[in-house]
C-alpha cells in the first residue's frame, strides 16, 4: 500500500460507477485502463483506495488524514469487498462462539448487531467477530471465520454493557463508533467454526415481546445476498456465485427472525432466547 | 397487445437463479428485486430456462399436473406477467 496527497475526487477518466452505497458517501467504480479488473473506493473527498486484479491495494488519502480513520475504512469496506471479489463469501454479520460452534447475527446498522454480539461476549461467548465473517460451504455443516477481529460500539452501549473502564478509541473521524480494547486472546486466533444457527434481528417494534421465528429457506437466502458483501454488485458472474452460497447456507443452517425491545435491561433475556434455541436445534 | 402465451419469453440476461429445495429464488441484478418461485413457478421457470414456449409449458404443465388447461393458462398468464413487470423475462 501506499498513501500520498489527494488532489481531486472527482471521477476520473476511464472510471464508470458501478456502486453508490445509498446511506454514506462511499461509490465504487470501475476503471478502464491498461490494467484489467481496476476497481476504485472513494470515501468522499478522503480516501481512494484502488483494487487491481493482482490482488494489490493501493492507497491515496487526503493530508492530515489520520491513520486510525484509513485503517477503518480498509477494514470495514476495503478487505471485505476485496475478498468477496476473490471468491469468498462474506457477510455483513458478527459472530460468537458456543462450545465448538458460531452463533452469527446479521441486521441492517443501527439494528444493534453490535451490541447483541457483544452482550453475548460478556455472558462468555467468546467473540469471533462484530462486522464481516467469511462463510464457506464445503460440506454439509458451513462453517465461518472473521475477515478481521474487532469490536466496535457506540458510545451509549459502551457504557451499558462495560462496567469496567476499558481504553476505547474512536475507530474513524467519520463514525461515532468506537474500538473497544478488551483483552481477548482468541479473537482472530482460531480456524474456522461450524456455524450452529443465525438470527436476523428484526426492525425494533415499541413494547414487542422477545421473539423468534423460523426463515423459510427462500426467506433466509434473500436475507444473507442481502447482507453479503461485493465489490460490484452488478456483476452477474459473481451475483450468481453468491446467490448459490446463499441458497446452500439458507439449506443447512437453521435461521430465525429475533424481535425484542431495545431496552439494555432485557439483553439477558434475549441471550437465553438465542441460547435456548440453539439447544434445541442442536441438542447434546 | 399479444396475450404473453403467445409470445416466446426467456429469462433475463440480468436475472440469476438458485434452487432452495423445490423453490427458487431469482434476483435481478439491475433493480435488485428477488423473486421468491413456489415449486409449480420453479417448473415454469426451469421450462423457459430450456427454451419452451409460454404456450408449451403450459400444455405440458396441464399434463404433468392433470389440471383444466384454462386453469392453468390463467395462472400461468399472471406468473409470466408478474414476472416481465419485474423484468425477470424478456422477448427471445
Amino acid at each position: 500500500m501506499s498513501g500520498e496527497l489527494l488532489a481531486n475526487a472527482k471521477l476520473g477518466a476511464g472510471e464508470t460507477v458501478r456502486w453508490m452505497d445509498p446511506a454514506g458517501p462511499l461509490v465504487i467504480s470501475f476503471v478502464a485502463g491498461a490494467r484489467p479488473g481496476h476497481y476504485r473506493l472513494r470515501h468522499a473527498d478522503e480516501i481512494i483506495v484502488d483494487i487491481l486484479h493482482d490482488r494489490q491495494i493501493v492507497t491515496q488519502v487526503r493530508a492530515g488524514l489520520s491513520q486510525t480513520t484509513l485503517d477503518h475504512f480498509l477494514a470495514d469496506q476495503v478487505l471485505p469487498r476485496a475478498k468477496a471479489h476473490s471468491g469468498d463469501f462474506v457477510l455483513h454479520a458478527g459472530a460468537v462462539r458456543v462450545d465448538d460452534e458460531a452463533i452469527l447475527l446479521m441486521g441492517a446498522s443501527g439494528r444493534g448487531k453490535s451490541t447483541l454480539v457483544t452482550s453475548l461476549d460478556s455472558a462468555g461467548l467468546a467473540l469471533l467477530g462484530d462486522d464481516a465473517m467469511v462463510i464457506s460451504c464445503l460440506d454439509d455443516r458451513p462453517r465461518t471465520k472473521a475477515v478481521y477481529p474487532s469490536l466496535r460500539l457506540l458510545p451509549d452501549s459502551i457504557a451499558a454493557l462495560f462496567s469496567e473502564s476499558w481504553t476505547t478509541t474512536k475507530v474513524a473521524h467519520y463514525s461515532s463508533k468506537r474500538r473497544i480494547d478488551v483483552p481477548r486472546p482468541n479473537v482472530g486466533s482460531i480456524d474456522s467454526v461450524a456455524i450452529a444457527a443465525i438470527f436476523i434481528i428484526a426492525e425494533p417494534v415499541a413494547d414487542a415481546p422477545i421473539n423468534l421465528r423460523r426463515m423459510t429457506v427462500p426467506q433466509a437466502c434473500i436475507t444473507f445476498v442481502e447482507n453479503s458483501f461485493a465489490l460490484d454488485p452488478s456483476d452477474t458472474s459473481r451475483a450468481a456465485d453468491r446467490l448459490a452460497a446463499a441458497s446452500a447456507l439458507a439449506r443447512r443452517v437453521p435461521t430465525f427472525e429475533l424481535s425484542y425491545p431495545r431496552d439494555y435491561g432485557q439483553l439477558a433475556k434475549v441471550r437465553e432466547h438465542i441460547l435456548d434455541r440453539v439447544k434445541t436445534e442442536w441438542p447434546a | 397487445m399479444t396475450d404473453i402465451l403467445q409470445r416466446q419469453l426467456s429469462p433475463s440476461s440480468d436475472a440469476v437463479d438458485s434452487e432452495v429445495g423445490d423453490e427458487t429464488v431469482i434476483l435481478h441484478l439491475k433493480s435488485g428485486t428477488y423473486f421468491g418461485l413456489d415449486p409449480v413457478g420453479t417448473r415454469i421457470w426451469g421450462l423457459l430456462k430450456q427454451a419452451l414456449s409460454p404456450g408449451d409449458i403450459c400444455a405440458r404443465l396441464a399434463t404433468e399436473y392433470d389440471i383444466d388447461r384454462d386453469v392453468i393458462d390463467a395462472d400461468a398468464r399472471r406468473f409470466l406477467d408478474q414476472l416481465e413487470a419485474h423484468h425477470m423475462v424478456v422477448d427471445a
